[in-house]
């Protein structure tokens, strides 16, 4: 009896484990089948916003550029014809009132148009748009501005270049509304097969335990995107206080693909 | 019979000695975790309580069995509780377990000075054995709760669960019974106790090398990439 009891109560336990092993692998793995769908669905959808916003901003910009320029440079002209019959002195301060609001026009849309498309970063590639973006920073004499690529001999993919001018572009702003700080630094390189940039500030920032907070709550719209795009590049972004305690660091993580010819 | 007797006596002094292994597994893995520095704790103790009750060399005076018995009950029930406590994150199943053995801590104290065991104290061990199940099925309860897709076999705490769960399970209906039925038929199956109790040792060890295998996720990322941090100088 007492044999036959300890070896029921151990062949028990052990199809309770059994059991407890089985069903949990069968749910895990359609739990992982889930997940895995929920991602590919999500990644479509995010694919498919981004793309459509790009566009929307490429349209934009050729609109502005190409149409309401060239519009606006001919109603200067005519401007000039219907002032034929006026006294001289008022035909001159006239056109030249006209064509100073007009310059500022073409000036504010050729500036709109820049600001949805950089053309930097279509034509010179990252490098060339984002120390363009430092330098201008820098030349507001708001804050000490600089950017430093260390190895972009391999261009990425445009549309990669994007999502990571969009990200810093993002980044920056952020800095300039809220960090209050004195100076921005912009580090890249390459280790292995990943890309890497890293930004420096040391005014006021965040950690990555604020970074993940802010993206599960309703706001942080601007973090929400930097989440959304490094999800569609399958990168990372990480959030730290640096060991001396007196900067932030940001720092991209992104697979380095195949150079772009 | 004495045939009998020399097998039980192999298993006894293969498991007295199966005790070490826990503190060495915990040293040779170079873990760092509590978890398994209290397994590494347990071994030693339980290693020593065994050893003395050696029938070889016996240093327990008969009149200390009780204290014995309670004292092997307690620290039994304090080490499968504090480790499956560390393991359960439910609030609520976390205060009942504490007030649980509140009861049972009481309860065998009022069980040693009012009544006196025979070969085993059956009664607080049978409620240690059902308390400890209960917890265990907190365990796994909270397991199948979780959202997490890992197997559950690739936690530490799950081996630690299954060798309580084999030695609990190979061990309870000897100590309900072993007051109340023949000698001889205690003495010939004795062993399988000991056989369960070894499993449990290995499986032990299996979930310090189950917690050190698997990796764990980085605090920081990239503090090797050169060129990417400040020249503060």
């Amino acid at each position: 009896m007492l044999f036959i009891g300890t070896m029921g109560m151990l062949v028990l336990t052990v199809g309770l484990v059994l059991f407890i092993i089985f069903h949990q692998r069968k749910v895990s793995r359609y739990q992982r089948t889930l997940q895995k769908m929920e991602e590919e669905q999500q990644k479509i959808l995010l694919d498919a916003s981004i793309r459509l916003q790009e566009e929307e901003r490429q349209r934009l910009a050729a609109d502005l550029h190409d149409d309401a320029g060239p519009l606006l440079a001919t109603a200067r002209l005519y401007l000039n014809e219907n002032l034929v019959n006026q006294d001289k002195a008022t035909q001159l301060q006239a056109i030249f009132q006209a064509r100073q609001i007009i310059d500022d026009t073409i000036q504010l849309v050729r500036n709109i148009s820049h600001s949805l498309m950089p053309p930097t970063l279509k034509n010179f590639g990252l490098e060339s748009a984002i120390n363009d973006v430092f330098q201008k920073i820098s030349g507001s004499g708001s804050m000490n501005a600089s950017s430093r690529f260390h190895d972009y001999r391999d261009r990425l993919k445009p549309e990669k270049e994007l999502i990571i001018f969009r990200i810093v572009q993002e980044l920056i702003n952020n800095i300039l509304k809220h960090s209050s700080s004195s100076f921005i630094h912009l580090t890249q390189n390459v280790h292995g097969d990943k890309f890497y940039l890293r930004i420096h500030h040391d005014g006021r920032g965040i950690i990555q335990t604020d970074f993940d907070k802010l993206n599960k709550s309703n706001i942080g719209l601007g973090l929400k995107n930097i989440s959304s795009r490094l999800r569609v590049a399958k990168g990372s972004i990480y959030f730290e206080k640096d060991i001396s305690q007196t900067y932030y660091k940001v720092t991209i993580e992104l697979p380095k693909d195949d150079p772009y010819q | 019979m004495v045939k009998i007797q020399i097998i039980e006596k192999l298993f006894l002094h293969i498991l007295t000695y199966s005790y070490l292994l826990l503190p060495l597994t915990f040293f040779l893995s170079r873990s760092k975790r509590r978890d398994d520095f209290i397994i590494g704790v347990y071994g030693i103790l339980f290693f020593i309580l065994l050893y003395l009750i050696n029938p070889d060399h016996r240093y327990i005076p008969e009149s200390y069995t009780q204290v014995y018995q309670t004292s092997y009950t307690f620290c039994e029930y304090l080490f499968f509780t504090y480790l499956l406590f560390r393991n359960i994150t439910i609030k609520s199943f976390r205060i009942i377990i504490l007030l649980f053995s509140i009861f049972f801590i009481g309860f065998l104290l009022y069980s040693h000075l009012t009544k006196s065991y025979g070969l085993v104290d059956s009664i607080p061990v049978g409620i240690e054995t059902i308390l400890i199940f209960v917890f265990i099925s907190f365990f796994f309860y909270q397991n199948f709760k979780s959202t997490n897709d890992e197997y559950i076999y690739t936690q530490s705490c799950f081996w630690l669960s299954v060798g309580i769960l084999i030695y609990l399970g190979g061990t309870f209906f000897f100590n309900i019974l072993v007051n109340h039925i023949d000698l001889s038929q205690v003495v010939k199956y004795w062993f399988l106790t000991y056989i369960a109790d070894i499993i449990k040792n290995l499986l032990f060890c299996i979930s310090i090398i189950v917690y050190v295998r698997t990796p764990h996720k980085e605090k920081s990322l990239h503090k090797s990439v050169p060129y990417l941090d400040l020249d503060m100088n």
